[in-house]
């Protein structure tokens, strides 16, 4: 176990180090720098430059390469270009909206896609497992952007039974703390939902397959042979082997996730890391570009690290490496 | 030679299946809508008012029309002319590369399977919209390089599971009959490794990049709703979508085709996918 942590910690810390300097690198090969975007061209050349050497530009990439691991390593993030704020408090506000959505998310998605895969799996074939899974199929292959549309046109134009954009009504501030917390469950219903469907789908598509390969397998037909009964089987038998995939899945199901919550975010006005990182880059705001990367890199490393230890949990084989 | 290892079951029988047939008829329509986009497209795409301003679907226009008033049927032709060209290309790109990097892992193990399995493991944490997001956003470049960058990218994070695939059945098979056969009559390994194995591997490889093409074409399609596709005159189903968010509540129609058109085309390749992976 001990070993497995330390090589886990050095992919860990490798993969960190590359995402950032995979960012680093595209900010370098970024046609202009900084003083091009946010200093009046108009300037003097003079106080051009002193700007440029506040912000350092002047070294050489190299130097701005290392001073650059060297801040991140202490934790030092800098400041935004664009808000001319510390970046730490940028990414302070940002980051409960984004964690409150996928937090939801994830927990709706696994539980309920994990039960209805087990279900699809169990009644593999029947009519309304078919039904179920061409629904799923047409959910799982829908863009969340298209998705979130469409749900703003219908629940929220057409019902009207939900705001469309942001955390929090405009006079959010008035009201009492029952009217205010509504409020922003209100707020959540939408952005959850788009996120969710598609999710929810791709969850309950592993599940089944997963908990289908299990039920092939040979001690489950011993299981039945002894004549176990049916829930006995699946429940207590298969399905513990048919979680151990899907909790690799979850782990590895947050860079997805993030992804998706970049768009979501951008849809329904979502004040949260994915939009702040667009408009980091379209704003070219290169400390938060970083930070941002950074943060996600961390948030994937931890994934795939609980995942793995989830999943040496429930499965004694994985233990010791497989060396057994 | 063929068929030594497992016998699957001939892939036209796979895809004689109702399920595989409605996908590869979705499928089919869709493309060959954006094949002969210049036959089919009754306007110019790119052509301002050619009818009135943001007009409901009628017998002039099929699917109604912009802001612009440009023909969105048309727009929707050759838009998917994009996406499937970004996804057709990409998606090659990745078998290429998984193909390769899982047949020498396979067959040399030891050093090289270890990098090729490490490097697996890195690109497959790599969340891809966002590294696409990153290289696009940061290097605007313009038209075609764009639509490379896109295509260079979405391909090169596209091959670990493919890699996977291929690495452990010529694993399997480099103590085999085929590969003993193949060294034993002193063939070039090159040879036996690309001609005799992998196209013994090959089958779900290929069912798993028509699923792949699937995700990629949303990821293209992603990318033209933030604006960071294609640039804006060219018509693509993401960017029409965006337009017609400003126009939900009163011009439903503009964003309703490109999307359905994208559902269509994914399930098509996810049902068309699942039928050449099962047996």
């Amino acid at each position: 176990m001990g070993r497995f942590l330390l090589r886990r910690a050095g992919y860990a810390v490798l993969l960190v180090w590359l995402v950032v300097t995979l960012t680093f690198g595209l900010l370098e090969l970024a046609p202009g720098d900084a003083s091009l975007h946010f200093v009046d061209p108009d300037l003097p050349a003079a106080r051009i430059d002193i700007l440029r050497a506040q912000w350092g530009l002047d070294q050489p990439v190299a130097l701005r390469y290392l001073q650059l691991l060297g801040n991140l390593a202490r934790g030092e993030l800098g400041e935004s270009l664009v808000h001319a704020r510390p970046v730490r408090a940028l990414l302070l506000e940002a980051l409960p909206p984004t964690l409150q959505l996928s937090g939801l998310v994830l927990l709706l998605s696994f539980g309920l896609g994990v039960p209805l895969g087990v279900w699809q799996a169990a009644r593999r074939g029947s009519r309304r497992e078919h039904a179920a899974g061409l629904l799923l199929l047409a959910l799982y292959a829908m863009p969340e952007f298209w998705l979130g549309m469409l749900l703003i046109m219908a629940l929220s134009g057409g019902l009207a039974w939900f705001p469309s954009s942001g955390l929090v009504a405009w006079d959010h501030a008035n009201m009492g703390w029952v009217e205010g917390t509504g409020d922003r469950l209100l707020h959540l219903v939408l952005p959850t939902l788009t996120l969710l469907l598609p999710a929810l789908a791709w969850v309950a598509r592993h599940q089944r397959a997963a908990m289908l390969d299990v039920l092939g397998s040979d001690y489950v037909r011993t299981a039945r042979a002894l004549g176990l009964s049916a829930p006995q089987v699946l429940f207590r038998h298969a399905l513990p082997s048919a979680l151990v995939p899907i909790l690799t899945l979850a782990g590895v199901s947050l860079p997805a996730l993030i992804s998706g919550s970049v768009v979501v975010e951008t849809v329904f006005a979502w004040p949260g890391m994915g939009r702040l990182m667009v408009q980091a880059i379209l704003g070219r705001d290169s400390p938060v570009i970083v930070a941002c990367f950074l943060f996600y890199a961390v948030l994937v490393v931890l994934g795939s690290l609980a995942a793995d230890l989830g999943a040496a949990w429930l499965d004694p084989r994985l233990r010791d490496g497989g060396r057994r | 030679m063929r068929g030594e290892t497992s016998v699957a079951r001939p892939w036209v029988r796979r895809i004689a299946r109702p399920q595989a047939l409605i996908g590869l008829v979705l499928v089919l329509v869709l493309a060959l809508g954006a094949l002969l986009a210049p036959l089919l497209s009754p306007y110019d795409p790119l052509a301002l008012h050619v009818g009135p301003s943001l007009a409901s679907p009628s017998l002039a226009h099929w699917l109604g029309t912009d802001l612009h008033g440009r023909d969105l049927l048309s727009r929707l032709l050759w838009g998917g002319r994009v996406s499937l060209s970004v996804g057709l290309l990409s998606v090659t790109l990745s078998v290429v590369l998984g193909c390769t990097l899982g047949v020498v892992a396979g067959w040399y193990r030891g050093v090289s399977e270890r990098l090729i399995m490490g490097a697996t493991d890195l690109f497959l944490a790599m969340p891809r919209l966002l590294l696409v997001l990153a290289v696009l956003g940061l290097l605007r470049l313009s038209g075609a390089a764009s639509l490379l960058a896109m295509v260079l990218v979405l391909g090169g994070t596209g091959w670990m599971t493919m890699a996977r695939m291929v690495r452990a059945s010529v694993r399997t098979m480099a103590d085999g009959p085929l590969a003993r056969a193949g060294v034993g009559l002193g063939l070039p390994t090159w040879r036996i490794l690309f001609v005799h194995l992998l196209p013994q591997a090959l089958s779900p490889v290929l069912a798993h990049a028509t699923l792949n093409l699937g995700r990629v074409v949303l990821v293209e399609a992603s990318l033209s709703f933030l604006g960071l596709g294609v640039p804006p005159p060219t018509a693509s189903w993401g960017a029409t979508i965006a337009l017609g968010r400003e126009w939900l509540h009163s011009a439903w129609w503009i964003s309703t085709s490109p999307g359905l058109a994208l559902v269509g085309l994914v399930v098509g390749l996810e049902l068309l996918g699942g039928a050449l992976r099962e047996r």
